[in-house]
């Protein structure tokens, strides 16, 4: 199936490959088909093998198109007032089906994900020592002795920072998802002529429905396997956009001035920490928006609402929130994101989906 | 006929508003007509709900220092259990005591916390409810009186008023949940601990009086604010023997019945100082062990009527 003479691939650092087949099979078993569809290593592939690696690729993840999304400052602020929003246009790209689960994390836990200092972010790296279980060996909070608990293997990953999410995107050939894309995904927004851009309230649909997500009122207290609640899937089948766990975006939480009783021109100049409610939290770099109209906060955003969150209206796609980067808590996990164009051509693909541009481009505010 | 300028005499109001009713916290005799009892300020409507019963509503206190959770455990409290009812379901009794819970969900919801409970008694929530098993006929008619940490906190100085209407409350209540600010006690403020072992002294002084070595009116003592400490989360009464000994030797020496309990509303929060004002914004709603607490008192005070 693969060419067996050895050469030198990107995938093994430029050394060859004596046993290509072999290497292409441990990577899909591990859930990294990512890393086997970047175009300099498809290009090693047999193209029945490398039809394979795209089946088993799309099993996992959905192809969500490029085009504009709307991003609002949250929460709205409570007057109702007129909000400004961010018009992003977003390439195309990949996003998981599932958030990544235990036993996924299980392989990279395994494979030393936590030795290798390529795979971390400098600051992740920094503290990689203080990343451990409850028996003290590497791996998210929860876990004991790196193995995760009974009965959790098809539960998303909790008790991991952004730094290990982030970690584990990069062994999987992926990233996190920025908050554009992800809103992209679960809105799903659609041009109508005359009416602009129409963006859905949740992925299902614009009207709330507990058997459609796992939050609060679905009275599970706890995570579900990732699979569960297939009516509350986004258009191209991906799975738990809203509730189950948080999910960790690339970027920090931006939120409206208003809703912190601070003005922008305040930014920087107060005292803002995040933790515990009257204890010192850690320090909060607060910094005005460069589009105007929010507040940058130096915590990684999250969004999705998990098993725990009460209200329904703070589990809507534009809800979010945010965390310290470090925090490991039982109801944030992650999925992760590829760009279309980062990938070897997918011939299932229209070509205007997979267009090489550069990033998430902000069209400024409306 | 009326003419302009004159005020209607309406003899029927009158003579209605002069009914005598006893209040349902304190027992002071008041006019059917008056907003709140001369005595202990709690509103007549609440008396007047059930004036022609036979058995009295239960009292339940809810004491604890100012900031530790009080007012926002209650409208959780209540909101669970009126709306997304397990076990137990609450029936609200008048339109104030829903009002507790719309205030506090209200402003949770766009991440606010709600308001600190002022000082004087007319100003604190009364939530006077009917809570009943899901699946069975029992039913209970109970009074929570949340009141103003500030109030007990100033406990034998300055307003004698107050002082007394906390002491009655605390004298005829049938059981009490006593909030303990978890976050408090992990930065190493004593407050609270010498703030329940008073609570916890008095609530078996009182008992003690009609003769009983210990209290055996059941107190829930609730770890408010414990979402981000996984060790009150899984071992609260383990927790008090470690982080407030004191409390838990009163509880042991003073208490029949009690419990621990670890409770909370918000996740993380982001805090803002400005100069001496400080404001706490949740970043998240997580309520865990809201309704336990509270099933266990109502229980409880079912097993020892």
């Amino acid at each position: 199936m693969v060419s067996q003479s050895p050469r030198a691939s990107p995938l093994t650092g430029g050394a060859a490959i004596p046993q290509a087949d072999d290497l292409a099979k441990r990577l899909l078993r591990q859930h990294r088909a990512a890393l086997l569809l970047r175009p300099e290593v498809a290009a090693d592939l047999d193209p029945e093998l490398l039809d394979h690696v795209w089946r088993t690729f799309r099993e996992g993840a959905s192809l969500v198109p490029d085009g504009p999304v709307y991003i609002h400052p949250w929460p709205a602020t409570a007057d109702g007032a007129e909000m400004i929003q961010r018009r992003v246009q977003v390439d195309a790209f990949y996003l998981d089906r599932y958030a990544v689960t235990n036993e996924q994390f299980q392989c990279f836990v395994r494979e030393g994900g936590y030795h290798q200092q390529s795979l971390w972010n400098p600051e992740g790296w920094r503290r990689v020592d203080e990343l451990l279980d409850v028996s003290g060996v590497p791996g998210p909070r929860f876990w004991s002795d790196g193995r995760f608990p009974e009965g959790t293997s098809d539960h998303p990953v909790v008790g991991i920072s952004w730094y290990e999410a982030d970690a584990y995107a990069r062994w999987a050939g992926k990233r996190l998802p920025t908050d554009a894309e992800w809103l992209k995904a679960s809105c799903w927004p659609m041009v109508i002529p005359g009416q602009g851009v129409v963006q859905r309230k949740y992925p299902w649909g614009n009207t709330m429905d507990n058997s459609r997500a796992n939050l609060w009122a679905s009275g599970h207290g706890g995570t579900v396997p990732v699979d569960h609640y297939p009516r509350g899937q986004n258009v191209t089948g991906v799975y738990q956009l809203v509730g189950n766990v948080w999910e960790w975006m690339a970027g920090e939480l931006w939120m409206s001035p208003e809703v912190l009783d601070l003005s922008e021109e305040s930014a920087g100049t107060v005292d803002v920490r995040a933790g515990l409610q009257s204890v010192e939290g850690l320090p909060v770099r607060v910094e005005k928006h460069p589009e105007g109209g929010a507040l940058c906060l130096d915590l990684k955003s999250l969004r999705g609402g998990a098993f725990d969150t009460y209200f329904e209206s703070h589990a809507v796609c534009q809800a979010h929130t945010g965390d310290h980067p470090f925090v490991r808590r039982r109801n944030i996990g992650f999925r992760c994101a590829v760009r279309a164009c980062d990938l070897s051509l997918d011939e299932n693909v229209r070509p205007r989906d997979t267009d090489p541009r550069p990033g998430s481009r902000e069209e400024g505010g409306s | 006929m009326i003419r302009p300028g004159e005020l209607p005499l309406m003899t029927w109001d009158l003579a209605f508003g002069r009914r005598e009713v006893a209040c349902q916290v304190c027992g002071q005799v008041n006019a059917s007509a008056a907003e709140s009892c001369v005595r202990c300020r709690a509103p007549v409507a609440l008396s007047l709900a059930s004036a022609h019963q036979k058995q009295a509503p239960s009292l339940i206190a809810v004491l604890g220092p100012p900031e530790s959770g009080k007012s926002v455990y209650l409208g959780m409290l209540m909101d669970q259990l009126a709306r997304r009812p397990g076990s137990l379901h609450l029936f609200a009794r008048g339109a104030f005591s829903v009002a507790i819970q719309q205030q506090c969900l209200q402003a949770l919801e766009n991440q606010q916390f709600p308001l600190s409970t002022r000082v004087d008694p007319e100003y604190w929530n009364w939530l006077h409810c009917d809570v009943a098993v899901t699946d069975g006929r029992e039913q209970w008619e109970i009074i929570l009186p949340d009141i103003a940490g500030r109030a007990m906190e100033e406990g034998d100085e300055t307003n004698s008023r107050r002082l007394e209407v906390v002491q009655t409350i605390m004298r005829r209540c049938r059981a009490a949940l006593l909030m303990i600010d978890t976050q408090a006690i992990e930065r190493g403020d004593t407050k609270p601990d010498f703030f329940s072992m008073k609570t916890v002294k008095y609530l078996g002084e009182w008992s003690a009086q009609k003769g009983r070595r210990r209290a055996d009116r059941p107190v829930a003592l609730v770890f408010t604010k414990s979402a981000l400490s996984d060790l009150c989360q899984a071992d609260p009464e383990g927790y008090a023997r470690a982080y407030t000994p004191g409390l838990w030797r009163q509880c042991q020496d003073s208490l029949k019945q009690y419990q621990f309990f670890a409770s909370s509303v918000a996740g993380p929060c982001l805090t803002i100082r400005r100069g001496d004002s400080v404001r706490s914004f949740p970043l998240r709603i997580e309520p865990r062990n809201v309704v336990e607490p509270f099933e266990w008192l109502v229980r409880t005070m079912a097993k020892t009527k």
